[in-house]
């Protein structure tokens, strides 16, 4: 291995060039690989305008789903809404393919509201290659990337390029890695160990040595899928159906506006339960599982266990879930989601057999862990910059992340901040009271990651703000800004916003006189007293038990609901998402009031920007292993400080202390000065 | 940070004695120039940590101050890590402002709010439950906080508030579980058993909260009061468990017509002993007055140790009875005093006329009688900590608002879970009160939060 690393070990353009290497077109910017963070990092650089390149091991298999065919999901639909708020496409790409959609927890809250759509994961690929061919700027390549070219000066490394695995040079001036689990990936199933990517396609096998040359150090990750199987072959009859909403929601602002966007199919998904057998099973022969035998090196993910991680941790537990979901309209593959595991072909048939209804399951692809190397996200800053490597970017799943939208995310992110980084301007950092991005970003970074991470909600502080229904609110003005935002949307996101706030304003201002008789009789059916002052409509929507709706009789003037594109010129309308967000933002006002009021203490450590050649050592009151992480990890804020394990509060008290002391004697020297 | 500073370090006003501290590189070379040791005692620079001399302080002109005590620490081994000078002086404004002038002459500056506590703070001296008091005067050093609060936490605190920060956190967890893997935990939804779960919390909140109103502010101290006739022998009792003469002894009764307290450590718990006047009937006024502020000081305090005067037993048991029907909740401890006047026998003879009640006996004559008497105040005082809030001292406003900030945040979190408020309003609130409970206790959430969701449910695709 050694050797291996050696033999990578490099090269600049111009030890390249002095070789007689071929060099072929340079690039601004180059990303290597074409899943879910590749495509948002390579589409946002060619659409900032610079020149782009696009690898991939294989163009048939860009913008893959080898695992859940969904997207979305708890947390995951927020992210997808903040993506497309931004100016990123794969909610407009999911709205292309879905086959089902489900809002998701409706009666548990506007917080944690969130949309999920089962995707045609082959439409999905269609509608990605067709998008990536037609963005001017973008060239898509498949080739591996094997080296990465480099030059030293001054004891600061800067990229230079990539070199592919026939000895092409590629000059580029940033380079954005999203290698996801490819990189000496190995596909685990029982006793069977091969070096192989996720669907069976093959592997990156020399990358990882020239980044171990580069001297990052790099990690192992396990993650795993379920086997998936023949419609035909699948006794539905004693299952629970979960079929799709009947009101169903694009991801995208741009298809909310439209009357006729609909999904391509409204299919269902179906609930089974493991029995007792299923269990036994897997308790016979837990000796051959390689995560028991010690065959994977990987750390798997706690929130995306296998099923025999299941029955190992739960023993008391007699059934869990199996969700059948359908893969796409033209297959009959069904994906058995609950069901990932890395057993012997073997126990994989008789488990499977043992769930009520797949008696008979005809397997079409087997379950199987997938490990593969990554890298240390602490070595990244907040704008995925890596710390030692200018103009080397990470995303995705190489960042220790897992899931379609969180490499989404974070490929938005490192595709704006490269191209930032050459306009010479300052990186798009969002905190985590701005967007899940942000809370996603600054978990990998800050605290890093022993497992394949996932958002969740509750890893969200301030969730009640990082609403979906208020993406756009929260993020487009930033999109627009960044350049990813074209007029149209931008006029039309400015329409939505002088709706909504117009509506609020007059909900606010409309008084209900308690002398009339329409306001009395509504009061007497819902059995409230009726305040002798009157109210607004919007104190009487703040009532948990009255909705917009209710509001109808009291308020016949309202605006007409119906989608922008239905509107007629010059009328007044709330298109239905304008109305529920409207909604949220009165009656949970009190609440979000006081998220406000904790985002604004949050901002107070945020705020205190450690200055970038701040020298640790001279606070004697640091403990040693707090002066040393953070002398390595260089935070930029005292906040950032704070979050990053190993830092106590009494760390963060002193650094903040001496951070406000450096201040504090800039200014009296500053004042000084200025005297003189 | 090279300043000398100096500060009175003993509540301003007249009292006995009060101590100047010094704190800074030049505060020996300071103290050679004022200080002028008794012979046998070397320069202050040259003393060696934890040392006393005794000798006479001086103005810059040479002229004698006082007669002081002078306490030599040296860095790193004292409170603010630097060399540190007690100068412990006799009580008055006067000799007070002339010492502190001529330290200032001398080289010294005053100290800022704070300051002491910021330089232990600075050189790592501070723990980690003393580190958000400090937070507090960094963000507001106007608010004059005395140093004295901060050196007051104890782990108690921190200990009880973590605890209920943890019962919220579960709560968190099985709403969280409820919320994210919608789909799956579906069956383990159960609201009532989190509505069921956040009432003692709040009862333990509210219960603190209601001490501070009480004036239980400044001090973690657990009160014991010592009530009895009058002249039973409490001042006497409190003299030896002081070691020193606190309280004026005298055998003519009624001495001690006003309450008095003091500070000492039993079995490492800060005690405040509170001694009082003895309780019966009387006309004279203040004698009066003194009886009512026993029975106050009595009514607020932890334990109360009731001392029977062996000379008028009946008329003792006759006021514990009387006391105790006002006061039904008192935890109580009975003495028999006096025991160095009275042969094995006669004790018998009283204890018998006590009746059942264990009975602790206490003579002046054999100061080993004082061991069970503290053993009772250690065993009061841990009963009082099993898992009650009644535990929670708060230290001071910031403290309190935590608390409040806490308390708010449940009672909201109830509110929205009673009513048809969204799961994910509860949710938001239960996070403000752990968040609250958290920098009460100088610890975090959100990672807490995650690993406790799987620890507990078994979740995912």
């Amino acid at each position: 291995m050694e050797n291996q690393v050696k033999n990578h070990q490099a090269h600049s353009l111009a030890d390249l060039k002095a070789a007689g290497k071929y060099f072929a077109d340079s690039y601004d910017v180059i990303v290597v690989g074409a899943g879910h963070a590749g495509c948002e990092a390579a589409l946002a650089a060619a659409k900032l305008g610079f020149k782009t390149a696009l690898f991939t091991l294989h163009i048939d298999a860009l913008a893959n789903m080898p695992c859940n065919p969904n997207i979305g999901g708890t947390a995951k639909g927020q992210l997808v809404r903040e993506i497309d708020a931004l100016g990123g496409v794969m909610g407009l790409m999911a709205d292309r393919s879905t086959i089902q959609f489900r809002m998701l927890n409706r009666s548990k809250g506007p917080a944690v509201l969130s949309p999920r759509a089962q995707q045609d994961r082959w439409q999905y690929q269609k509608d990605m290659r067709h998008l990536l061919e037609r963005t001017p700027g973008l060239s898509l390549i498949q080739n591996e990337v094997t080296d990465l070219v480099w030059r030293e000066e001054e004891g600061v490394q800067y990229i230079e390029g990539v070199v592919s695995v026939l000895g092409t040079v590629y000059p580029a001036q940033r380079v954005i890695l999203a290698t996801g689990t490819f990189l000496r990936s190995k596909v685990i199933i029982g006793e069977s160990i091969r070096e192989e990517g996720p669907d069976g396609l093959a592997p990156a096998k020399h990358l990882s040595f020239s980044l171990q040359a580069l001297g990052l150090e790099l990690k192992r990750f396990k993650t795993g899928t379920p086997g998936r199987f023949h419609a035909r072959s699948l006794n539905y009859d004693h299952m629970e159906v979960q079929s799709a909403d009947p009101d169903p929601q694009p991801f995208s602002f741009v298809n909310e506006e439209k009357a006729d966007w609909k999904p391509l199919a409204n299919l269902n998904c179906y609930l089974t339960y493991t029995s007792a057998d299923s269990k036994k099973i897997i308790q016979d022969n837990i000796d051959r599982s390689p995560l028991y035998s010690g065959l994977v090196e990987g750390i798997g993910p706690r929130y995306c266990p296998s099923f025999e991680d299941k029955v190992v941790k739960f023993p008391n537990r007699d059934h869990h879930h199996v969700f059948l979901e359908p893969c796409g309209l033209e297959s009959q593959e069904v994906y058995a989601s609950g069901m990932s595991s890395s057993m012997p072909e073997d126990v994989q048939r008789q488990v499977m057999h043992s769930v009520p209804g797949m008696e008979n399951a005809e397997f079409m692809r087997f379950a199987y862990a997938i490990d593969y190397d990554l890298l240390d996200a602490q070595d990244l800053e907040l704008s995925l910059e890596v710390k030692s490597v200018k103009g080397l970017y990470g995303a995705g799943q190489i960042l220790g992340s897992s899931g379609y939208e969180e490499a989404a995310g974070t490929g938005l992110i490192a595709g704006i901040n490269a191209c930032r980084s050459l306009e010479g301007k300052k990186p798009v950092v969002l905190d985590r009271s701005q967007a899940y991005i942000g809370v996603l970003i600054d978990d990998l970074v800050t605290k890093g990651t022993n497992e394949p991470y996932r958002m969740m909600t509750s890893r969200a502080e301030y969730r009640l703000v990082l609403r979906q229904d208020n993406a756009d609110q929260r993020l487009t003005p930033l999109g627009r800004e960044i350049g990813l935002i074209s007029d149209d949307r931008w006029a039309a996101f400015q329409a939505k916003q002088a709706r909504i706030d117009g509506e609020r304003q007059r909900l606010e201002s409309t008084r209900l006189s308690p002398k009339n008789p329409k306001v009395q009789a509504f009061f007497q059916g819902k059995g409230y007293g009726l305040p002798e002052g009157g109210l607004s409509l919007a104190d009487l929507l703040k009532r948990p038990e009255v909705n917009y709706q209710d509001l109808l009789v009291l308020d016949p003037d309202r605006p007409r609901i119906c989608y922008p594109s239905q509107a007629v010129a010059g009328e007044a309308f709330l298109s239905p998402v304008d109305c529920y967000n409207v909604q949220v933002q009165i009656k949970y006002q009190g609440y979000i009031k006081l998220e406000e009021d904790r985002i604004q203490r949050f901002h107070k450590l945020e705020k205190r920007l450690i200055p970038e050649d701040f020298d640790y050592e001279q606070l004697k009151g640091l403990r040693l292993e707090a002066r040393q992480k953070l002398s390595k990890l260089r935070p930029r804020s005292v906040g950032q400080a704070a979050r990053i394990s190993g830092i106590s509060p009494a760390d963060a008290s002193i650094l903040l202390l001496a951070v406000s002391q450096r201040e504090q004697g800039q200014k009296t020297s500053s004042d000084l000065e200025a005297q003189a | 940070m090279t300043d000398t500073i100096c500060a009175l370090s003993t509540p301003p006003g007249v009292a006995a004695l009060g101590i100047i501290r010094l704190s800074g590189p030049e505060a020996g070379s300071i103290c050679d120039l004022r200080f002028r040791p008794r012979s046998s005692f070397g320069l202050p620079s040259a003393m060696p940590g934890y040392t006393m001399a005794y000798g006479t302080w001086t103005d810059a002109q040479g002229q004698i101050l006082d007669q002081v005590i002078l306490a030599a620490f040296r860095a790193p081994h004292s409170y603010t890590g630097e060399d540190l000078y007690e100068i412990s002086f006799h009580g008055g404004t006067q000799v007070r402002n002339s010492i502190l002038e001529s330290l200032l002459a001398t080289g010294a500056r005053p100290a800022t709010a704070g300051e002491f506590s910021k330089r232990a703070f600075l050189n790592g001296k501070l723990d980690l439950a003393q580190a958000e008091a400090v937070m507090d005067l960094i963000e507001a050093e106007s608010r004059l906080q005395q140093d004295q609060a901060l050196r007051d936490l104890s782990g108690t605190l921190s200990q009880a508030v973590e605890a209920l920060k943890d019962q919220v956190l579960t709560l968190m967890a099985q709403l969280e579980n409820i919320l994210e893997f919608s789909e799956e935990a579906a069956e383990e939804a159960d609201i009532t058993a989190i509505r069921d779960g956040l009432k003692p919390i709040q009862e333990s909140v509210n219960q603190a909260l209601s001490m501070w109103s009480q004036g239980r502010i400044l001090t973690d101290k657990f009160r014991v009061c010592i009530l009895g006739l009058p002249n039973a022998g409490k001042s006497t009792l409190l003299n030896a468990l002081m070691g020193l003469d606190r309280a004026i002894v005298s055998d003519i009764s009624g001495t001690t017509r006003d309450t008095l307290e003091a500070n000492l450590q039993i079995a490492g718990i800060p005690v405040l002993m509170i001694d009082t006047a003895g309780l019966r009937e009387t006309a004279d006024q203040i004698e009066r007055e003194g009886v009512d502020r026993a029975l106050t000081a009595a009514q607020s305090a932890d334990l109360v140790f009731w001392l029977h005067d062996p000379l008028r037993l009946a008329e003792s048991q006759a006021a514990l009875a009387a006391y105790l029907a006002s006061a039904p909740e008192q935890e109580l401890v009975s003495l028999l005093g006096k025991q160095d006047l009275f042969s094995a026998e006669e004790r018998e003879i009283q204890m018998q006329a006590l009746g059942k009640a264990p009975v602790l006996i206490w003579s002046q004559a054999q100061p080993e009688l004082l061991d069970p008497i503290r053993d009772q105040i250690k065993i009061a005082y841990d009963s009082l900590g099993s898992g009650q809030a009644g535990h929670i001292f708060l230290h001071n406003l910031r403290h309190k608002d935590l608390l409040d900030q806490a308390k708010q945040a449940l009672d909201l979190a109830a509110q929205s879970l009673a009513g048809q408020g969204a799961l994910d309003m509860t949710a938001a609130m239960l996070r403000s009160a752990a968040e609250a409970l958290a920098s009460l206790s100088g610890s975090q959430v959100s990672d807490a939060l995650v690993d406790s969701i799987f620890s507990r449910f078994c979740v995912g695709k």
